[in-house]
């Protein structure tokens, strides 16, 4: 059952936090898409495509290539010190 | 190439955006870079608009949202690495739906501008790759361009009809993803949108190619203009019924109608045809698999290695909400909703696995009428370009509905090309033209056929 409180866990967990205003607007207009999703229901069961064409596997061989440099993926941040990224704290 | 050249371009660029917000950014510097050191290739002398979510190498590439604003990639997407080798000089990237959410270009992200249609700037340019179309209409044909465009449920024939314009897409895996910053990695597929048909089959030549760095690549060595100046005669058109009647405007069906009965005069054969399974299940499976998919990968911005970031505050769940809530515009949040709730442990079964199953129906479907028509023809868009007030505050449900025609198409994976084939109320009608797998070649044969004889359309 869709309501604000699920809305508001949904939220929680995809680590979005949505205003009041937000969270009324978005309630019906879920609905209305849940809703309308359903159509899908009585559809024959078939095997799953994850792809719409047949995706071969990729093997290659398991060697170390040169990477791309460290300054390289630091340069989008300003968060990082000695090298590495910096993140919030764990808890 | 001549540095004149490259300023008159940007000169010209600057100005249509300033009217018609069809840019994220102009790439000046890198432009005139390129052309001091290009190298001589089959697309020299060519200028290249690219999609904001499509990397390019130090030029801000953002997928038209807040949340990675300021990043610059070090590395080129493999369309975009392609085109350089070839010759082609990049002159900025180009307006869209946030990370292509949207079929109107109305869900721009959080401060950026809604690009407008060239021929009527009260109206929308389509989604989600707007600004592609619209710079590719705007800019006058001496100049030269081409816009990289990509489509996940229709984002390049969608503004291609709203523009009058060609928006051809590839095959899915015809043109590797690398570097395309993802909306729904098993939807997602580049290409061009074009003046004309030439250009389009060119370009799709030049970036079909396989790269090992994306495992769904398939890619071809295929010359796609030789395609073009073909004879049709003979050629088998399924016409879409389903999409020439209720929900399309019925002077978009009349214009569609006339397209058949030129395709019937050059002697083509074609018949209508009913795909009850596409029609009925294609739009909600597609909405299911690109909402999860979606959701998915916007888990990945937080507002840490790239992108937009706030000071390092509190723990880390709450740093990140704090970022994400903030730069994620509304569409990206609904969509992040819907996604994740229908990939719950409760409703999965229900929505995103039997959408997946329902993708495999609606591709049986195509792929029959595929075995017994050479291409399949509908409406591209069911209306010409809305005007961008009657849109903006529609409920999300009227804007999805209007991927009627072509997110099944996309479901399915399958090539489709959107050309103009006539106005209606001074704005272009699309058609678009369905080929199975891998077949783009009939496409082009036809389209340019169409175009050659239709010539200002």
């Amino acid at each position: 059952m869709l309501d604000k409180d699920m809305i508001r866990k949904i939220a929680k967990n995809a680590k979005v936090e949505l205003t009041e205003e937000e969270t009324k607007e978005f309630l019906p207009q879920i609905e209305d898409v849940l809703e309308w999703f359903k159509a899908i229901e009585n559809a024959p069961d078939m095997e799953m495509s994850m792809h719409p064409i047949k995706i071969r596997d990729a093997f290659r061989d398991d060697i170390v290539e040169q990477s791309m440099p460290k300054e390289y993926a630091l340069q989008g941040t300003d968060h990082k010190k000695d090298g590495y990224f910096k993140g919030p704290r764990a808890v | 190439m001549d540095l004149e050249k490259v300023h008159k371009m940007i000169e010209v660029c600057r100005k249509i955006d300033k009217k018609l917000h069809c840019f994220t950014t102009i790439c000046e510097e890198e432009a005139i870079s390129q052309a001091k050191d290009n190298p001589a290739g089959k697309l020299s002398g060519k200028f290249f608009s690219v999609k904001d979510c499509i990397c390019v190498k130090g030029v801000e590439s953002c997928a038209g949202s807040a949340i990675l604003k300021g990043y610059r990639p070090p590395f080129d997407a493999f369309s975009v690495q392609r085109i350089k080798e070839e010759g082609g000089i990049i002159i900025g990237k180009t307006s869209q739906d946030e990370f292509g959410f949207g079929g109107f270009c109305v869900n721009t992200g959080v401060g950026f501008e809604t690009p407008k249609n060239p021929i009527d700037d009260t109206r929308s340019c389509g989604g989600s790759s707007g600004g592609a179309a619209c710079i590719t209409k705007a800019l006058p044909d001496e100049l030269n361009h081409v816009a990289l465009a990509e489509s996940t449920g229709g984002s390049i024939a969608c503004p291609a009809a709203f523009c009058g314009t060609i928006g051809l897409t590839p095959t899915y895996g015809l043109v590797s993803r690398w570097g395309l910053i993802d909306y729904g990695n098993s939807l997602d597929k580049i290409g061009p949108i074009a003046k004309n048909v030439p250009d389009a089959a060119q370009i799709l030549s030049a970036i079909a190619k396989k790269d090992i760095r994306d495992s769904t690549s398939v890619g071809s060595d295929g010359d796609y203009a030789s395609y073009l100046g073909k004879d049709i005669k003979g050629m088998k058109i399924g016409v879409i019924s389903d999409n020439l009647g209720e929900g399309t405007d019925p002077a978009v069906a009349e214009r569609i109608r006339k397209a058949v009965s030129y395709f019937d005069s050059t002697g083509a054969e074609y018949n209508e045809i009913s795909l009850p399974s596409a029609v009925r299940y294609g739009l909600p499976a597609y909405y299911i698999i690109a909402m999860c998919e979606s959701s998915t990968n916007l888990a990945k911005y937080c507002g840490m290695r790239y992108g937009a970031n706030e000071k390092l505050d509190g723990n880390f769940n709450e740093y990140f909400t704090k970022v994400r809530s903030r730069f994620f515009g509304k569409e990206a949040k609904r969509r992040i909703i819907l996604g994740t709730y229908a990939r719950m442990a409760g409703y999965r079964d229900a929505y995103y696995i039997k959408a997946m199953k329902v993708r495999t129906k609606v591709i049986e479907e195509y792929k029959t009428a595929l075995k017994k028509f050479d291409v399949l023809l509908s409406p591209s868009m069911p209306m010409v370009a809305p005007k961008i007030d009657e849109i903006k505050d529609l409920p999300p449900m009227r804007h999805y509905m209007a991927d009627a025609c072509t997110a099944p198409v996309n479901l399915a994976g399958l090539p489709h090309i959107s050309i103009p084939c006539g106005n209606h109320n001074g704005m272009p009608v699309g058609m678009m033209l369905i080929g199975d797998h891998f077949c783009e070649g009939k496409l082009i044969s036809l389209a340019d056929k169409f175009e050659r004889d239709h010539d200002g359309i």
